[in-house]
């Protein structure tokens, strides 16, 4: 064993690998910090420059590509409200509020910090659980991804914002949203009204553009004056005593990226909203959680970038893509003529450990080059309102574009940009309705692969995995509504004895 | 007086969320009578409810009304909680005109970049935008509402790959 690893020390410490890591996040944090341009796309990018690589240097060139656009999604989220990947919607929660507080740095190097420490955990996990959480994944039949989806969509409640109907309602709505387009068994039309545009469903880039950028957009030519205080040469950073009271939500976060990125098609966004959920419901202070609480902003960036580490635990321990980047990175390995799964374990040890140990790498590549990032786009708050906006609306109508090249996904961000206009001005949280668009796909899927798999509905109840989702879902629904339903009193007593 | 203003403001917000309730328990209905039959297509194989392609419609459309009814009633019998933007900044003066010229800009970022071209399209409703909201500064309109049009369009066209609509000038590239 000891010889391999040092086999695999010998095949990575090279000039090539390096710029590779290098390259591949810096290029991965710039795409992933455009909205509209995704980790996915920026991965798929860069494939081609692998063909002529040596395997381990075109492995570790997309590696660092996804992680650094994981961690550039939120770039702009804390800046423009404008989040470059939809996991990165929620760290917009906390990370815009401290922006318009004047604190763009301290949000920007806090979302970096708890990226760095949740992906070199997630990377950890790859290394020494590889084998052991691949096949807990793979107990997960319909049933169980069906509570565990349910689970996920109980963060709903702790996202709704000042209402806990309205949320409850933004966040069905989003369910909804997410059903249109051809019946998944059936192939039949669902509110596509014969438009072909619509049949693959709502294109999940331009809604997620439309519902947080475009009303930022539409209200500064509403309003007055623009609420954005803009405070030049922001100098806030993350105190020690902030990143020490945050460790226990980072490495909360990261723990919960791991397990959901273990699981195939559960995804980044579900992480970082379970993990910004828990951080709220155990904190001393949840009122201040979506008002610019830096806690909410590392539990968001722990969540998702845990899963960037762990998405590859199925598709190294078991071949098995756990979402499209990773399915793009296992075409990598095919083209290098390398199949991931348990044979590689035993046929390419040397490569492997060459691979970890450049994933190990590149969590520190991402905290310099994040670094560097920061420094540079976080002149971006400084730029006065009525020159950025219109500029982020050129971007919006661009990404947008990029998706699919069509005009109509343009349509459909202008459209989902009215709607979380209206739902901004009539206080309604959008985050639960693009927690619901996300997930809905997965839940309603799981759901009808149960009936198909058995019409009883006891299969719902078949397995110990199911019973403890459900168990789970149960309590954090109970503590949720309750602890909503504790808040609104509140607030209403102080209203009481302040007329009084 | 404050008593007075703050009692007409928890008034008004008060009926704003009736009417917010109201309008979606009418909305739910709306969807659940008329929108599923229409636009959802059953076919006649479903043996089991829960496989239908109309089942989860119909089921979000229920949780949708019933929050809506739980909603209104919280709106009509418990003390109103003024919402964030309640308190927030008033709405420009001019706001009405600079919405309807915001909608046309939008309409022409919808409408016209086939027949323009993204570049063009981008750079007239930048610059447009910019003068919007209060930029007078010629070197500032036409350097920014050009130039940044330009870099994002060799970004995305020649650096990202995306084949951008040029329309005037197709034939140029």
């Amino acid at each position: 064993m000891l010889e391999n690893i040092a086999t695999g020390f010998e095949m990575f410490f090279t000039l090539g690998n390096l710029l590779a890591i290098t390259a591949g996040v810096c290029l991965g944090v710039t795409v992933g910090a455009i909205p509209g341009l995704t980790a996915t796309m920026a991965v798929a990018l860069a494939l081609p420059f692998t063909f002529n690589l040596d395997p381990v240097t075109g492995i570790l060139l997309l590696v660092g590509v996804y992680k650094g656009g994981v961690f550039g999604g939120s770039i702009t989220a804390i800046l423009i409200r404008a989040p470059g990947t939809p996991a990165a919607a929620c760290t917009l929660l906390d990370g815009y509020p401290l922006a318009q507080k004047g604190q763009a740095g301290k949000a920007l190097n806090m979302a970096l910090y708890a990226s760095c420490i949740a992906d070199f955990l997630s990377n950890l996990s790859l290394i020494f659980f590889a084998s052991l959480i691949a096949g807990l994944a793979l107990a997960f039949g319909p049933p169980e991804y069906f509570w565990l989806i349910c689970f996920s969509l109980t963060v709903v409640i702790s996202i709704s914002g000042s209402s806990l109907t309205k949320g409850l309602i933004s966040g069905l709505l989003g369910l909804l949203t997410s059903t249109i387009g051809l019946d998944l068994v059936y192939g039949t039309q669902r509110f596509t009204f014969d438009n072909f545009n619509l049949m693959g469903g709502v294109s999940y880039i331009p809604l997620l553009i439309g519902l947080f950028a475009l009303p930022e957009v539409i209200d500064f030519y509403v309003r007055k004056v623009a609420p954005f205080t803009v405070k030049t040469a922001d100098k806030s950073r993350v105190s020690l005593a902030e990143l020490k009271s945050s460790l226990v939500t980072i490495i909360r976060g990261s723990f919960i990226g791991v397990i959901i990125g273990t699981i195939p098609g559960a995804g980044a966004t579900a992480a970082a909203f379970l993990s910004y959920g828990e951080a709220r419901r155990t904190s001393k202070s949840p009122e201040t959680f979506g008002k610019g609480n830096i806690e909410g902003v590392a539990a968001s960036e722990a969540g998702n970038n845990g899963v960037a580490g762990a998405t590859l635990i199925p598709l190294l321990a078991l071949g098995i893509p756990g979402d499209v980047v990773t399915a793009v990175i296992l075409g990598a390995f095919m083209l290098q003529g390398l199949t991931p799964g348990p044979l590689m374990f035993q046929d390419n040890i040397t490569i492997i450990y060459a691979i970890f140990i450049g994933i190990m790498l590149s969590s520190v590549v991402l905290l310099g080059s994040g670094k560097l990032a920061i420094r540079y786009f976080a002149r971006i708050a400084d730029i006065p309102r009525h020159i950025l906006l219109p500029i982020v609306l050129m971007f919006c109508v661009f990404g947008s574009y990029a998706v699919q090249s069509q005009m109509f996904d343009v349509g459909v961000m202008l459209a989902f940009g009215v709607l979380g206009y209206i739902m901004m001005k009539i206080d309604m949280a959008a985050a639960p309705f693009l927690m619901g668009f996300i997930l809905g796909p997965l839940f309603e899927d799981n759901l009808r692969r149960s009936f198909l798999i058995s019409e009883d509905i006891t299969i719902f109840f078949r397995s110990p995995i199911c019973w403890i989702f459900i168990v789970i879902t149960i309590l954090s629904a109970f503590v949720g509504i309750r602890r909503e339903l504790r808040a609104t009193r509140a607030k209403r007593d102080a209203l009481r004895s302040g007329s009084a | 007086m404050s008593d007075t203003r703050s009692d007409t403001d928890a008034r008004r917000g008060r009926r704003r969320e009736i009417i917010f309730a109201a309008l979606t328990l009418l909305a739910s209905a709306v969807f659940a009578f008329v929108v599923i039959p229409a636009g959802v297509t059953t076919p006649a194989s479903v043996k089991h409810l829960p496989l239908s392609p109309a089942f989860l419609p119909y089921v979000l459309t229920a949780g949708v009304g019933l929050f809506a009814l739980i909603h209104l009633l919280e709106a009509i019998f418990a003390a109103h909680i003024p919402g964030e933007d309640e308190a927030s900044l008033g709405t420009h003066p001019r706001w009405k005109s600079r919405v309807l010229m915001l909608v046309g800009l939008l309409l022409i970022y919808l409408l016209l970049p086939d027949r323009l071209g993204m570049p063009l399209t981008a750079m007239l409703v930048t610059i447009a935008l910019m003068a919007i909201g209060g930029e007078r500064r010629p070197l500032i309109l036409l350097g920014v509402g050009i130039g940044v049009p330009v870099l994002v369009y060799l970004f995305f066209a020649h650096v990202a790959q995306v084949p951008l609509p040029m329309g005037l000038f197709e034939d140029w590239m």
